[in-house]
């Protein structure tokens, strides 16, 4: 964390990626609790199409590795 | 297009050549689309009424603020007026409202001047980054011809001054924390924070351009993202507390509160797609550049300010909302897809050495094709007048909107989009004169849907209408006040364009009113309601309608004259639900001078004799 947070730092792709990847997984988990708790609705939706787009987008990124995103 | 080669033999190649005639073209339609835009601003400027639905409540803010007073309110007394947008645009106007009172041209002329601001922006940021000044230009052009910015360019709105301070922020940010000097660095940061906060307090969508700073800084340092977030939302939330504690907490009501409304899915479906057809060329472009920067080079500003815009413009479903939410989107487009065009022109892709020239050798003709690509796609003109007239007839185009306006748009039209885009003619404004002299002549304040009347009146501004549906429908305003005010008919006229009020005002103006006369401005027709007869014979109407037995006969004398109580009658009648038997109504009487019809409601059936009776109006209901 005291790297992350140095003058110097900046974020990888690979660290961007995983980044979406925990975002997008989170959008999907609260998609998934939304359409349990109140059904089938439009912020689900949403949520669930943008959670797998940041998931995907997040995986292809890993490869990328150390280089500045 | 100067594509960096050397050799004039290469010049003069049939590649070459194409490629100076498409760039040449674009240019031309371009600036074709300018002159358009600048016909229409300079006709709106002159028009002295509310063109878009709601610009007269902007002018009102700009008052209220050049008075000392805070336009957020409580909507529940009197005048029942407060504003639901953030202060900047009106702040900044008050000079001229000291200066000039109310009016709609220096509202109208800082938008259209921060479009234009916009415009060299964003060619500011493709001529410092990729040093291509004739795509900057074209990329600058681009902005100023999309049909959305158009649309809302001239208007008195705050849309585009947000737009303005949003690519303003977005250009001082982009380079900031490359600035090797420390001193420097902190100015342009602050310069460009400050000019986001700006766009921020001008209108509250750009939060999207805010997350997207964030998240930029983020990417290239997280320590001073934290510090310079931590200041900014200090700034930002220290000034919302300081507004909000100022207006007792109205601020709070009718800025965010009031501003959560219905979604419809269809209507953002629409629009986005109707984004796609007509900007298809440039976002093809920029998506391309942002896939490029994603996974070959580094994530600039520009891209992710272009994918925050774009993700933003879903809130274009909400009620109210509409083709303006992508209009940020289309400044980062347009950035973005010059910064693409410029880089191919000089070769400057960071890719495989064949791949890179293949590129470069393309973009002499493929970045002119986008760009006239674009310029088809989204023409709009006039379609009377001595030149747009013969140039609408030479193209073989029709007005879109039939003979409401004379003024073809490629657009089309999908729900949310506005309606809007032709010069007012003479007769609107000479209509619009009309309607302030019957208000100027009214004996009291009137209710009008719009500013404008009762500015140029001299009288008080009654209501914000949208403003009081979106708190009626939040359950956050109850018109109960307003509702009385309008039965005991407080008002001398009520004027309606849309009537777009809360189901309870519109019941109290339907119960109390009638619809005296209508007059057709800009392709609207202004409904004027002239207030019925007082409460108590209104009453005594209504119940004999519904206790009048058959073979009953009940007479009963309204405070109106004839006419007016023939109007009131008939709109009388159809509120409370009974419909005009078939069939013309009987002249009776004495010469003639009493007028009878039925009406009928399921299996009854009502006569109902109206009579001159002196100033008054004799009513018979027989059954």
């Amino acid at each position: 964390m005291r790297r992350v947070f140095s003058e110097d730092f900046t974020v990888s792709k690979r660290q961007l990626g995983a980044a979406l990847m925990v975002l997008g997984t989170a959008l999907l988990l609260a998609a998934t609790v939304l359409t349990a708790a109140q059904g089938v609705r439009l912020a689900a939706i949403i949520g669930a199409f943008a959670g797998g787009a940041g998931v995907l987008v997040g995986l292809t990124l890993l490869p990328l590795g150390d280089r500045p995103a | 297009m100067a594509t960096g080669g050397t050799a004039s033999a290469r010049h003069r190649s049939p590649w070459a050549v194409t490629g100076w005639l498409l760039t040449g073209l674009a240019f031309a339609l371009l600036v074709g689309h300018l002159l358009i835009y600048v016909h229409y601003a300079v006709g709106l400027i002159r028009f002295p009424f509310d063109y878009d639905q709601g610009e007269g409540f902007e002018l009102v803010d700009t008052i209220l603020f050049s008075q000392g007073e805070w336009p957020y309110r409580s909507n529940e007394t009197y005048p029942f007026y407060a504003s639901n947008y953030p202060p900047l645009f009106h702040v900044i106007l008050v000079p001229f409202a000291w200066v000039f009172g109310p009016a709609y041209w220096y509202g109208r002329l800082a938008g259209f001047v921060g479009t234009l601001i916009t415009a060299a922006a964003i060619g500011l940021i493709v001529s410092r980054e990729e040093r291509h000044r004739g795509v900057a230009t074209l990329a600058g052009l681009a902005f100023l011809a999309s049909n959305y910015v158009y649309h809302i360019g001239p208007l008195f709105r705050q849309h585009m001054t947000m737009v303005m301070f949003e690519t303003l922020a977005v250009a001082v940010l982009a380079q900031a924390p490359s600035i090797r000097n420390t001193g420097r660095r902190r100015w342009a940061l602050a310069g460009g924070l400050l000019l986001l906060l700006a766009a921020g307090y001008t209108k509250q969508h750009a939060v999207a351009t805010c997350a997207a700073v964030f998240v930029f800084l983020f990417l290239r340092n997280p320590r001073r993202a934290v510090i310079w977030g931590a200041g900014f939302a200090v700034v930002a939330g220290g000034l919302f507390l300081w507004i909000d504690w100022a207006t007792g907490g109205a601020w709070w009501t009718n800025v965010i509160a009031a501003n959560v409304n219905d979604y419809y899915l269809a209507q953002f479906a629409g629009l986005f797609r109707q984004w796609l057809r007509l900007h298809g060329a440039l976002i093809l472009v920029a998506a391309l550049f942002a896939l490029y920067e994603l996974y070959v080079a580094r994530l600039s500003l520009y891209t992710i300010w272009w994918v925050m815009a774009v993700a933003s413009t879903i809130l274009a479903g909400k009620w109210g909302a509409g083709d303006s939410y992508f209009t940020t989107a289309i400044a980062a487009t347009c950035a973005l897809s010059g910064l693409a065009a410029a880089r191919a022109l000089r070769g400057a892709w960071a890719l495989p050495g064949g791949a890179r020239a293949a590129l470069k050798a393309a973009a002499g003709v493929v970045v002119p094709l986008v760009y006239v690509w674009y310029a088809l796609s989204v023409v709009k003109m006039p379609t009377e007048g001595r030149f747009f007239g013969w140039l609408s007839d030479a193209l073989g185009l029709e007005s879109t909107y039939g003979d409401r306006y004379a003024f073809y748009d490629a657009a089309g039209w999908t729900q949310g989009y506005a309606s809007i885009g032709h010069v007012p003619t003479q007769a609107d404004v000479d209509n619009g004169w009309r309607i302030v002299d019957l208000v100027r002549a009214a004996d009291g304040p009137v209710m009008s849907e719009e500013a404008a009347f009762s500015l140029h009146a001299d009288k008080d501004v009654i209501t914000n209408p949208t403003q009081l549906k979106n708190l009626y429908e939040n359950g956050l305003y109850d018109p109960a006040t307003l509702v009385a005010a309008l039965r005991a008919q407080e008002f001398a006229a009520v004027i309606f364009r849309a009537q777009f009020y809360p189901p309870p005002v519109l019941d109290a103006v339907y119960e109390a009113y009638y619809p005296a006369e209508a007059i057709p401005m800009n392709g609207f027709s202004y409904e004027i309601w002239r207030p019925g007869p007082p409460a108590d014979q209104r009453a005594a109407f209504a119940a004999s309608l519904a206790e009048l037995q058959p073979g009953e006969t009940r007479a009963m004398v309204l405070a109106l004259p004839f006419d007016s109580a023939l109007n009131w009658r008939q709109h009388a009648m159809t509120h409370h639900q009974w419909q005009a038997v078939r069939g013309k109504p009987q002249l009776l009487g004495e010469g003639g001078e009493c007028m009878v019809s039925a009406y009928s409601q399921g299996q009854r059936v009502i006569t109902i004799e109206v009579c001159p009776a002196g100033t008054e109006t004799r009513l018979t209901l027989s059954r």
